[in-house]
């Protein structure tokens, strides 16, 4: 298993975000784009992120640009949730790339409520 | 086994094989309503079960003649059997390219709010950058504030905003199709169902016209300076959008039939 069974959310500093697609290399995996099993030829890219958007345990490849959009915070940092690559995991946690798990409500604290 | 409608209208017969879609019986009734009543082409479903898209992946498909535009499905929402499930958590939403100019607009969301007393924001769809001065229209369930009324806001010109709330009656989690209209020229309405809500102005001044927008249309979010916010936690069983003159009648049985999808 190349991602992380559980979902978590994770912020991470601006310098780190801006680096993130270049980390794809060499943290990601493999995943499809879509885990639509009519569609038997599904591509599937390198990625640091997966979602499982069916509910059922497969996962779907998420960083790219239109599929996923990362959360701006009050701290200025961006949130982005998910299934994490197990590489990618490892590094945040042997402290070689900045990133911080947060719970749903230290997200919603952090999060700014939009003009209207 | 798909389930095929006898007839089928050629554009669901496209849909079907575009999307994948398995049950398009009552689409197909919505389509042959929409073209007797002359609406097709100012009308754009987006179904959300599973059997009625494509059951996973990133795109809502949709069909009508208003736009060609799909739904681009951000940060992953679950295609569940209940519908298509977006957790404000997980920063889910969904987009679609401008399709809208500022004739009279009526906008269809059949959702199930996940919780009957949200403490957030929940902006069940909009088309409303504040950040870029291009706010054209919002519509909201009103979690951070007493009841948790149901807000619709309008831009005449981008800027200002007449902001209206209902009295928050309807606050709760069952499945219901909203319908939120801003009438060209006049004022705007709120029905749950086919129930009419009576609106109140809440903040800012009345309008009677609708700011083009050329920003993106969003589901489950709000996008102001291209960051999005105020997610909604909700799963949604189908959007529509229909533009123009619509009468009592065609409005109900619209809704009537959004509500069999």
């Amino acid at each position: 298993m190349s991602f992380d069974t559980q979902s978590l959310i994770v912020a991470f500093p601006v310098s780190e975000m801006a680096q993130l697609e270049s980390h794809r290399e060499q943290y990601g995996a493999e995943l499809p784009l879509a885990p639509n099993h009519r569609r038997a030829s599904a591509e599937t890219v390198k990625t640091l992120l997966g979602h499982d958007d069916k509910g059922d345990g497969m996962l779907r490849a998420g960083i790219s640009p239109t599929s996923v959009s990362a959360r701006l915070l009050t701290d200025g940092r961006y949130a982005v949730a998910g299934h994490w690559s197990l590489a990618l995991k490892q590094a945040w946690e042997n402290g070689e790339i900045q990133a911080e798990i947060l719970t749903p409500a230290q997200l919603q604290t952090l999060t700014p409520q939009s003009e209207i | 086994m798909a389930i095929l409608a006898p007839h089928s209208d050629r554009a669901v017969q496209e849909y079907r094989h575009r999307s994948g879609a398995r049950d398009t019986y009552w689409i197909n009734e919505l389509v042959k309503y929409v073209r007797s009543q002359g609406l097709y082409d100012s009308f754009r479903l987006y179904p959300f079960m599973p059997r009625t898209n494509a059951d996973s992946g990133s795109t809502a498909y949709g069909l009508g003649g208003l736009t060609s535009n799909d739904m681009t499905l951000v940060n992953g929402p679950t295609w569940t059997s209940s519908g298509l499930q977006f957790v404000s958590s997980s920063s889910q939403f969904g987009s679609i390219s401008d399709f809208l100019g500022s004739e009279t607009l009526t906008v269809f969301a059949r959702v199930s709010h996940a919780s009957a007393t949200p403490t957030a924001v929940n902006t069940i769809a909009s088309q409303y950058d504040a950040a870029n001065d291009e706010r054209s229209w919002l519509f909201n369930y009103q979690g951070n504030v007493a009841n948790d009324p149901y807000r619709l806001a309008r831009s005449a010109d981008g800027t200002s905003a007449e902001v209206y709330e209902d009295d928050g009656a309807d606050a709760g989690t069952t499945d219901r199709c909203l319908v939120a209209q801003w009438v060209d020229g006049g004022g705007r309405s709120l029905w749950v169902n086919k129930t009419g809500k009576t609106l109140t102005l809440s903040g800012g001044s009345e309008k009677t016209s609708r700011f083009n927008s050329p920003e993106p249309v969003v589901f489950s979010a709000l996008i102001s300076g291209g960051t999005p916010a105020n997610y909604a936690d909700h799963t949604a069983h189908a959007l529509a959008f229909l533009t123009g003159t619509v009468t009592t009648a065609q409005r109900e049985t619209i809704t009537d039939m959004i509500n069999e999808l």
